[in-house]
């Protein structure tokens, strides 16, 4: 049991192999098996998570690293003093993190079998997700930033690669292409600030490890925890010595219930001795790390250590005071957060990437890949909470996004794209609540989101896919009409082409409407108690520590989940409820049961899944589920994570904005029931025209980019191109003065230098010799006295040469 | 133990030029191959008047050692001498210029 | 100075040998003449006492390489060697200048050397002397090895009682001994200055905390017959002051007899030699010559050897003063010039020229070997392959029966009764 934490490499190699297998096999190998292949890994990397997750509960939810076998020293240079290990960090942040990829995943695989039925290219798409799976488990196992950001740039590259996955598809190729590309640059822009803040983070304390060995993550948690286990085994005791056998321990150490038998401790733990009475289950957690010394520590402890000093730190040539080396240090972050989350002013790229396969989207896009800003923010909760500038900063990126975000979904023709705004919005949810403080909740919404995320997308995917074959229905029955304008324009993603698809597509029906529920915000589903909490934090961080900034990112919060409840609704009614605006959705077939099954099952942790952190006080719901489960088990890692309050009042009014906006949004769209194919209800009212012409054209955010940075750059590099490089560089250089010069050149070494110099001297050493030969050869006569008196007279003067100086001496 | 060396190696010079005046004059390849030897004596005799005069052992090794190349020497000489016979009839090292350049 | 006759008269002999082959037109009698002069030279290597060489010289060349010659001059025809073969036309005109230039080049040789030899002051009127040398003997009544330094370097440590260093030279121009107890004892000095050529023994005596030394010569320059051994006695014990050696002679009654006069304390003995190979020592008071106060049985003589015994002052462990004799035997040295030195040197310092010298000899019996295997093949088979290869027009047209190419020049079938072609050139 002890040992199940070696696992965790596991969890990195097996989808690796899945996606080996994939890559170079899976031509060869069908699609049955290519599918099976890449959902089998994934299938078993949850298993191994959940192992994993096993053994956080064994241990007390205590944090250990894994050393896999062949990366031990990774980049080790001793002379720089640099040496970065491939660790593995298993704690209860990575944990959730990783439940949640593999879980989603390997629905969402179970889900593309079906999706991505017939697709010419259907190996190389389950090898990248395969792939995306890995780099993913790397991102979220890692113990260091710099393991961590080959994660971030590997999930990069399968967000790119999947989102040009139809890079050649007739039509919208070049669109696809410019998508994936747009989203692979401005990732690099985030991963400019993720490599500045590892390089600060290097320079000022040393190291880039979150924690060493032995490093205890909330020493307060562990007091806590110690306490409580020792109480545990005294009452136990005292049950023993009174006769009541059976022993309960309590739910912090439940899981030594059913190890009572494995023998202690933990590997990577200070081993604090337990009492000599209580031998089963690991040794109990150390609370503190001040017997470590500073130089074995990971980069947060570092931190704070330098922080509670003060002073100066020198960072290259710069010296400043550590809370702006940290400030700086947390900025650089949150560029990286706000690139790969789609937080402002980085989010242009997420909507775009719609482009790619639905599946993707759900997975990449939705579930995992956009929450690893999030993720990233929560890991370095240390170094955030010690600069309040950033904090705030965060907070208001996280509000304005989320605003933002749902405000342009609301004017959004395309399924999808509104889906994807949504996820701006609720990422914005997320950060925000990172900048309130709330890691916890940030986490909650995290991971609900991503149950009800990567439902509405997956049920999208299903009505995308049933849309498009009823599309194909029609074409093939109707093909004597002349309807070939009407095939090209169609699409199937477009919300004007679809409607009423409430009968033909029933089971689809039910989970859009739940994830659209959890996503409102409804009670009790997930979407309810998470954005509730942060909706709290804000409030309570507002309240308790006098903070305007709490009560911005509450009024941002609240308005932004109004919009969200329009939006989702105003979708609900325009694709589901009415009559088919198009033959193609009059004969939109019901998806196939391997697609729908997938979709049940997030449609139930939709619903269920914001009991996993129930407040305390609503309607004793926590005395079933158990009180802030989640955060409690986050708080082993996260420091600062703190059990949110539960307002009544603003649980009411979310759910009040919520259902009023849906009412709203049912009034103006479901009134019509054919309305203009072409024009919102709201473009055509005066006083919201306006508005929703913003909406529509995305506050304009994307041509504002264009006009600042994309048209300027383009014609910055046509005119290097044209002017710089062909008329300069190529005419000009090339031709005129490299070309004639070395023609010159040459011309003057071949003809001079070589003709004349070289030549001349090589036949005049050619004609010396001859000359020397002929002249010499005479002395040769063949007669060997000659060649004995010859040596005789050098003997006589070798003889007089050696022999007079010791003459002259005597 | 010999304190003066003087004659020795005076008797030595007078062999060794003997020797090589024999060389240079004689047309006769064994003779030639004589006063070969002859120089070789003049020579070890020296060696050896001044191995005594400086009373050490190497001087003597030294003339062991010539005495040994020169019995080689001395076999390998003869056997061309009565090969180049052979063919030529003859051991006038006169005759014995193909090597002119 | 050499024995001067002697050399004047086999060097003269030497000289006109050695003329004598020059002029003689008969090879047998160059030959013989050349064994002359090799015998004279073997008469000088004697006289260098190089008796080795001298052997070798006799067997070797006299022996084996002239008989060599002989054999060849035999085998060849003496005949066809007489005279000094004319020069032919080519060889006369080009070398009229050939034989004023040599008779100049050998005179020139000549002068060189000899005026170097005559007239450099090269100190060659008197033959250097070895370096002085010394040996420190450990006659002290402690029972501690000590150590010796010669100006404070340090020769040799760890020489027991009872025991001797070897030879070591010391500067000619005087140098300070020194002999330390044990390893780091506090040294007892003593400044000595023997000439070069000498040698002498240094004796660490007494019974004292530190030792006092003693100089002894040990010149051999005395001349022995080398089938004799010396023996040289010293008295250096103080609780005896006068000691007498007795030689104890078995036979039919054992008797004794005195060896030396008797030898106060201090007193060096007269150097006596011995014939005998074994012996029995006794030293006992005059006063009282039936108590033998030490004696040594079977003590073993070297031959051409000295040895030096001392009678000496022995502290045993009680602290009791016991009076001993203490042989030290000198350390051997074979003679100058003998097949023993010189076939040591040979074995041991020399040992690779040696062997790579043997390894020449085997080279150059491999060499004459093929010499004369080729020379003695004759050139039979060409001869007949141009017969069987390269039919001649001859030989198709008297196949054809038709002339086949009239031209005279064209080749012919050589003769096998001919002799080969260019053989008599």
């Amino acid at each position: 049991m002890e040992n199940l934490g070696l696992l965790a490499p596991l969890v990195v190699l097996i989808p690796s192999i899945g996606a080996i297998i994939n890559i170079f096999w899976g031509a060869r190998l069908g699609e049955k098996w290519v599918g099976s292949i890449a959902t089998i890994a994934s299938a078993l990397t949850f298993g191994v998570v959940v192992l994993l997750y096993v053994f956080m509960n064994y241990n007390y939810y205590q944090g250990v690293n894994v050393n896999p076998p062949v990366f031990e020293s990774w980049i080790n240079i001793p002379s720089a003093g640099l040496n970065i290990p491939w660790q593995q960090r298993v704690d209860s942040l990575s944990v959730t993190m990783m439940l949640i990829i593999t879980g989603i995943g390997t629905l969402i695989h179970v889900y593309s079998i079906g999706y991505m039925h017939g697709d010419e290219r259907y190996h190389r798409y389950f090898a990248f997700l395969n792939m995306f799976l890995a780099f993913m488990l790397v991102l979220v196992t890692a113990n260091n930033y710099l393991v961590m950001f080959v994660g971030w740039e590997g999930v990069g590259l399968c967000s790119f690669l999947l989102i040009g996955f139809w890079f050649d598809r007739s039509g919208v190729a070049w669109r696809n292409s410019l998508a994936a590309r747009k989203a692979f640059i401005m990732n690099r822009i985030g991963d400019f600030g993720v490599i500045m803040s590892m390089v600060l983070m290097f320079a000022v304390f040393g190291t880039l490890t979150y924690y060493e060995a032995g490093e205890v993550a909330n020493p307060t948690y562990n007091e806590h925890l110690v306490e409580e286990i020792q109480h545990e085994a005294e009452a136990a005791e005292a049950d023993l010595a009174t006769g009541i056998s059976e022993v309960t321990v309590g739910e912090v150490a439940n899981a030594g219930e059913h190890t009572a038998a494995e023998p202690a401790p933990a590997e990577g733990q200070h081993a604090a001795p337990a009492e000599g009475e209580h031998e089963t289950g690991p040794a109990l957690p150390a609370t503190s790390n001040d017997s470590i010394v500073y130089e074995d520590l990971g980069v947060f402890s570092r931190a704070q250590i330098l922080s509670e000093q003060g002073g100066d730190v020198v960072v290259g040539p710069f010296t400043m005071p550590i809370t702006t080396a940290l400030t700086l240090i947390t900025l650089f972050l949150l560029l990286g957060a706000t690139g790969k989350s789609a937080q402002i002013p980085l989010f242009t790229w997420l909507p775009d990437a719609m482009a790619g396969p639905t599946p993707a989207s759900a997975l990449i896009h939705a579930a995992t890949m956009v929450t690893a800003g999030v993720y990233i923010m929560v890991r370095s909760n240390v170094l955030f909470e010690l600069t309040p500038t950033t904090m705030a900063v965060v907070a208001l990126v996280g509000s304005a996004t989320a605003l933002v975000g749902g405000f342009i979904a609301m004017g959004q023709w395309d399924i999808k794209r509104v889906l994807a705004y949504s996820t701006v919005s609720q990422l914005g949810f997320m950060v925000a609540a990172v900048g309130v403080g709330a890691f916890g909740a940030a986490i909650f919404h995290l991971v609900t989101h991503a149950f009800f995320k990567a439902l509405l997308f997956l049920a999208s995917g299903s009505v995308i896919h049933g849309v498009e074959h009823g599309h194909h229905h029609v074409h093939e029955h109707g093909h004597d009409d002349e309807h070939d304008d009407h095939e090209e324009a169609f699409d199937p993603q477009d919300m004007r082409n679809m409607g009423g698809l409430r009968r033909r597509m029933p089971v689809t029906y039910f989970v859009y409407l739940i994830g659209t529920l959890a996503l409102m915000g409804i009670f009790p589903l997930a979407g309810f108690w998470s954005k509730d909490e942060i909706l709290a934090d804000a409030w309570t961080a507002g309240l308790q520590d006098n903070n305007v900034i709490g009560y911005i990112v509450f009024g941002l919060l609240l308005v932004s989940a109004g919009f969200t409840a329009f939006y989702m609704w105003r979708q609900i009614v325009l694709v589901f409820h009415g009559k088919p605006r198009t033959e193609a959705a009059g004969h939109a077939p019901e998806s196939a049961k391997m697609m729908l099954v997938p979709m049940l099952v997030l449609a139930f942790f939709s619903f269920f899944g914001g009991f996993m952190n129930t407040p305390r006080g609503v309607l004793g719901l926590e005395k079933i589920f158990g009180p802030h489960e989640l955060t409690e088990w986050l708080e082993s890692s996260v420091m600062r994570v703190h059990a949110g309050e539960f307002y009544l009042w603003i649980a009411i009014l979310s759910l009040v904005v919520a259902i009023g906006m849906a009412i709203m949004a049912n009034r103006i769209y479901a009134r019509v029931p054919v309305f203009n194919r072409k024009r919102d209800p709201l473009e055509m009212m005066e006083a919201t025209q306006q508005m929703w012409t913003m909406a529509n054209a995305r506050l304009y955010w994307d041509n504002f980019y264009d006009r600042i940075f994309v048209n300027p750059f383009r014609r910055t590099s046509a005119w290097l191109a044209t002017e710089l490089d062909d008329r300069f560089l190529h005419d000009w250089v090339h031709n005129k003065v490299l070309w004639n010069g070395f023609n010159a050149i040459a011309h003057f070494l071949s003809r001079d230098v070589d003709q004349k110099v070289v030549d001349g001297a090589v036949n005049g050493a050619g004609r010396v010799t001859r000359w020397g030969a002929n002249t010499l050869r005479r002395s040769q006569s063949g007669y060997i006295r000659v060649y004995a008196i010859t040596l005789l007279f050098g003997v006589v003067v070798v003889v007089l040469v050696l022999l007079l100086p010791l003459l002259q001496r005597g | 133990m010999v304190t003066q060396i003087e004659p020795y190696v005076m008797l030595s010079i007078v062999l060794f030029v003997l020797g090589v005046m024999g060389v240079l004059l004689r047309r006769n390849a064994i003779l030639i191959f004589m006063s070969i030897e002859l120089m070789l004596n003049a020579a070890n005799l020296s060696l050896v008047a001044f191995a005594s005069y400086w009373g050490q052992t190497s001087g003597q090794i030294f003339v062991f050692f010539v005495i040994a190349v020169a019995a080689a020497e001395v076999a390998v000489g003869l056997a061309m001498i009565v090969a180049i016979f052979r063919t030529r009839q003859s051991i006038n090292v006169d005759d014995l210029h193909q090597m002119e350049g | 100075m050499i024995d001067l006759w002697p050399f004047i008269i086999v060097g003269a002999l030497a000289i006109a040998a050695a003329v004598m082959m020059l002029l003689s037109d008969n090879a047998i009698h160059s030959a013989l003449s050349l064994i002359l002069v090799m015998v004279c030279i073997a008469f000088m290597f004697l006289m260098l006492n190089a008796s080795f060489l001298a052997l070798i010289q006799i067997t070797v060349y006299a022996g084996a390489i002239m008989v060599l010659f002989l054999f060849v001059i035999m085998l060849l025809g003496n005949a066809k060697l007489r005279g000094n073969p004319k020069p032919d036309e080519g060889s006369a005109r080009h070398f009229r200048w050939f034989v004023p230039l040599v008779f100049a080049l050998s005179l020139g040789l000549l002068f060189s050397f000899g005026f170097v030899v005559i007239n450099a002051q090269t100190g060659a009127s008197t033959a250097p002397q070895p370096a002085p040398r010394v040996r420190v003997l450990n006659a002290w009544g402690e029972d501690m090895p000590v150590s010796v330094y010669v100006d404070a370097v340090l020769i040799t440590e760890g020489v027991a009682q009872g025991e001797s260093t070897a030879w070591f030279p010391i500067p000619e121009g005087g140098a300070q001994i020194s002999v330390a107890p044990g390893t780091d004892g506090e040294p007892v000095a003593l400044d000595m200055q023997i000439p070069a050529g000498e040698a002498a023994a240094v004796i660490a005596y007494g019974t004292g905390a530190l030792p006092e030394l003693r100089v002894v010569s040990q010149s051999t320059s005395t001349v022995f017959p080398s089938s004799q051994s010396r023996l040289q006695f010293i008295n250096l014990s103080e609780a005896r002051p006068t000691l007498q050696v007795l030689e104890q002679t078995r036979g039919f009654v054992n008797t004794l007899s005195a060896l030396v006069p008797a030898i106060a304390t201090g007193q060096l003995s007269e150097v006596v030699q011995h014939d005998a190979i074994t012996v029995d020592f006794a030293i006992v008071d005059p006063a009282r010559p039936d108590a033998v106060i030490y004696r040594i049985d079977n003590y073993r003589f070297a031959e051409n050897d000295t040895d030096l015994l001392v009678i000496m002052d022995a502290l045993s462990s009680d602290g009791a003063v016991r009076t001993v004799l203490a042989p030290f035997r000198a350390p051997a040295e074979a003679p100058y010039g003998t097949p023993q030195q010189v076939g040591y040197s040979l074995l041991t310092t020399f040992m690779l020229p040696f062997q790579v010298i043997g390894l020449l000899l085997l080279a150059s019996l491999i060499g004459v070997i093929v010499l004369a295997q080729r020379s003695a093949k004759p050139k039979a088979r060409p001869a007949q392959r141009r017969v069987v290869s390269r039919p001649l027009p001859s030989v198709i047209a008297a196949q054809v029966g038709q002339e086949v190419v009239t031209t005279a020049d064209a080749p012919r079938l050589p003769d096998a009764a001919e002799p080969a072609p260019g053989a008599g050139d």
